[in-house]
């Protein structure tokens, strides 16, 4: 309201009277006009931040998701997500849809009539999503999703699949590996683009070239769903067999083990394996250890929280363009992986 | 015959079906003649309002809270989704954690009774809850999992004795004298009530209670692991044991304790514990039950808010995935 006031040359409370619409027979027409002008130019939403301190509203901050509190996948998203937004002093109030759509309108409006200073959208996994309509007073971040048009109006954060997916071939190849399996899945088609991406580019790196009939896909990621593709690749004879396969995901994983084990291949001597998610309870409860990648979902909640909280406080001319931020994806390091049997 | 509607009202009535809705909400502007028409037809039809749609007009809030400990915990999140498929698409549900900050759980329960939710669902932190009792009229709330421990609300949990007393008791049918308790802090509701079921179900097989069994902190891995070795070297080591949640359980794992085990046996099931080590023997909440009958309290309440509050215990179930076996040798009970 101030930057108004200034802006017209009037006071604050001028501009608070028009503002909540009680400028009649106070206030020159024509100047409540202007400052109704400005009041638009500047994005400016009645009061909402102001209003909230005013009555010492607990300060919020909204999170739409589509189904992440239901997937216990995501839940290190949140946790981070919660725990910095709590050392701010902030509340975070989540809505999820439950992956329905049409639910994210009422969701977001729902939120927004909370006062929320600013507002995450979450997915469950990698995907596009469409930018929800909020004033534009209020800071958006995506979390684990970009935006379904322009990728520069907003900030967002997504891991760096690709990283990830060339960091896990590349521990194989420096193992020794040249044969080299990849189970993708189908389903996530952003994730299996860019972590296919990965594949090939880390084994161009090596020059190996890529040989499609080590590449498999899944429909989905839960374990069974692998079985079929790891017989694919697993059921052969051993000089048509990989040495070595890195899997879209832990589960999938689980399900490479499963097979090796009904085919006899010990893991990792016959068969290494490296996995993607770093899934709590699956990776380090497989036998051995599955080597994997860490899906850094707390450092994005964390992330995406610290960044909304840098515009809430931030002078609108001081605040950053949006950034979309390929989190790093790291490599944990178990036992599933060693060097190729006809290398030693 | 398909449950009348309030156009089957308003057709009987003769009016229109707007009128209806102004009688249902008890709006003026509305004939004493045609009001009593309408509640005639409605009796005539055993019309009931359906209470989420009566939600969706009052759009004011539309929303409903559940307020709980950590939504990052896999029992917090099967919870939220069953309120909102209980609720349906009529209200949304927002869902705050309070990471057991009572003055947190306040300001929010506050800020969200000054009419931002129509209803709360709450999992209380432990302590005090006066001020429940002064929220702005017409804000229902029910608690669920635990209750408030001073203030009278409607109340939906899990029978924790009875899952309780059901696990011990298999173990002891297996044999074992020995069994230890491992849970959180004795001062979480749900913990007090497991371990009287604990005790129900030595009392009832006259095995004597012993202190040194019963081990009950907030989850901590290496505190955990140190008693876990500890209790290797009592007199009369465990031959069983018991986790009272799930977070006891996990921290139990983080620990080496290997819980696929016949053995073993943990309260509340999560995610996986069907595959990790074989599978995990659980005393199961229904979280789906819980869920939507905390909804379907809270959306009562929402109609009557004189009612009298009760009380709702939903049954637990054990999961046996390890056939019992041998009663073990105590070395089989270490990490």
């Amino acid at each position: 309201m101030k930057d108004i006031a200034a802006e017209v040359g009037v006071s604050v409370s001028a501009v608070s009277l028009v503002l909540n619409g009680r400028d009649a027979g106070r206030i020159n027409p024509a100047v409540a006009h202007r400052i109704r002008s400005y009041a638009d130019a500047f994005g400016y939403v009645p009061n909402q931040l102001a209003r909230s301190l005013k009555s010492k509203q607990t300060q919020t901050i909204g999170l739409v998701s589509d189904r992440v509190a239901t997937v216990p996948f995501s839940s290190h998203m949140l946790a981070g997500a919660q725990e910095t937004a709590w050392r701010h002093g902030y509340l975070l109030m989540l809505v999820d849809t439950g992956g329905n759509d049409t639910v994210q309108t009422p969701a977001v409006q729902s939120l927004l009539q909370r006062n929320i200073d600013a507002l995450i959208v979450a997915a469950t996994y990698h995907r596009q999503v469409e930018i929800p309509q909020v004033p534009s007073t209020t800071p958006i971040a995506f979390l684990d999703g970009r935006p379904s048009t322009d990728e520069r109006t907003v900030d967002y954060v997504v891991p760096d699949e690709e990283q990830g997916a060339f960091d896990a071939v590349q521990h194989l190849i420096d193992a020794g590996h040249r044969r080299i399996g990849f189970c993708t899945v189908s389903a996530y088609p952003i994730a299996d683009r860019l972590r296919t991406r990965g594949y090939e580019r880390a084994l161009a790196a090596a020059g190996i070239r890529p040989d499609p009939s080590l590449m498999v896909a899944a429909e989905d990621a839960s374990t069974r769903f692998a079985i079929a593709p790891a017989r694919t690749l697993l059921d052969r004879p051993a000089e048509k067999r990989p040495t070595a396969v890195f899997c879209f995901g832990d589960q999938i994983a689980m399900g490479f083990y499963h097979v090796a084990r009904a085919l006899g291949l010990t893991i990792p001597s016959d068969l290494s394996i490296v996995g993607f998610d770093n899934q709590e309870f699956v990776a380090e409860a497989l036998e051995p250890g599955l080597t994997t990648v860490q899906l850094p979902h707390r450092a994005m909640g964390e992330w995406a929280v610290e960044r909304v909280l840098g515009r809430i406080t931030a002078a609108p001319h001081q605040r950053h363009d949006p950034t979309g931020l390929r989190m790093h994806c790291p490599l944990v390091v178990r036992g599933s992986v060693s060097m190729p049997r006809d290398h030693s | 015959m398909s449950r009348a509607t309030i156009r089957d009202v308003a057709r009987l009535a003769a009016v229109s079906v707007k009128t209806v809705s102004r009688v249902l909400n008890k709006e003026p502007y509305v004939a004493d003649g045609t009001r009593d028409r309408v509640s005639a037809a409605m009796r005539e039809l055993s019309y009931r309002p359906n209470p989420a749609a009566q939600g969706l007009r009052r759009a004011a809030s539309g929303s409903i809270a559940f307020v709980c400990e950590d939504i990052s915990e896999p029992f917090a999140a099967q919870l939220a989704l069953s309120i909102d498929r209980a609720v349906g698409n009529e209200y949304v549900v927002i869902v705050a954690s309070m990471m057991g900050d009572p003055a947190r759980e306040r300001e929010t329960i506050e800020s969200l009774a000054s009419g931002y939710a129509d209803g709360i669902i709450l999992g209380p932190t432990p302590g005090p809850k006066g001020y429940l009792a002064r929220l702005p009229r017409g804000t229902a709330l029910v608690c669920l999992d635990r209750p408030a421990p001073d203030v009278a609300t409607d109340v939906v949990l899990s029978d924790n004795v009875g899952g309780m007393t059901d696990a011990v008791r298999h173990l002891v049918d297996a044999g074992h004298k020995r069994i230890a308790y491992l849970g959180d802090a004795p001062a979480v509701f749900t913990q007090q009530e497991r371990l009287l079921g604990y005790r129900a179900a030595l009392d009832a097989a006259g095995i004597a209670y012993d202190k040194e069994l019963i081990y009950q902190h907030a989850p901590d891995d290496q505190r955990l692991k140190k008693h876990l070795s500890w209790l290797m070297q009592v007199r009369e080591p465990p031959t069983a044991v018991v986790s009272a949640n799930s977070l006891t359980t996990l921290s139990l794992v983080h620990a080496g304790f290997d819980v696929g085990r016949s053995n073993f046996i943990g309260f509340d099931d999560f995610p996986l514990a069907d595959v990790l080590y074989g599978g995990i023997n659980v005393i199961a909440q229904d979280a789906d039950a819980l869920g939507a009958e905390a909804t379907h309290t809270l959306l009562r309440r929402m109609q009557d808010n004189a009612a009298p509050v009760r009380t709702t215990r939903l049954a637990t179930k054990l999961v046996l995935r390890q056939t019992p076996g041998e009663p073990a040798s105590a070395d089989r009970v270490e990490p």
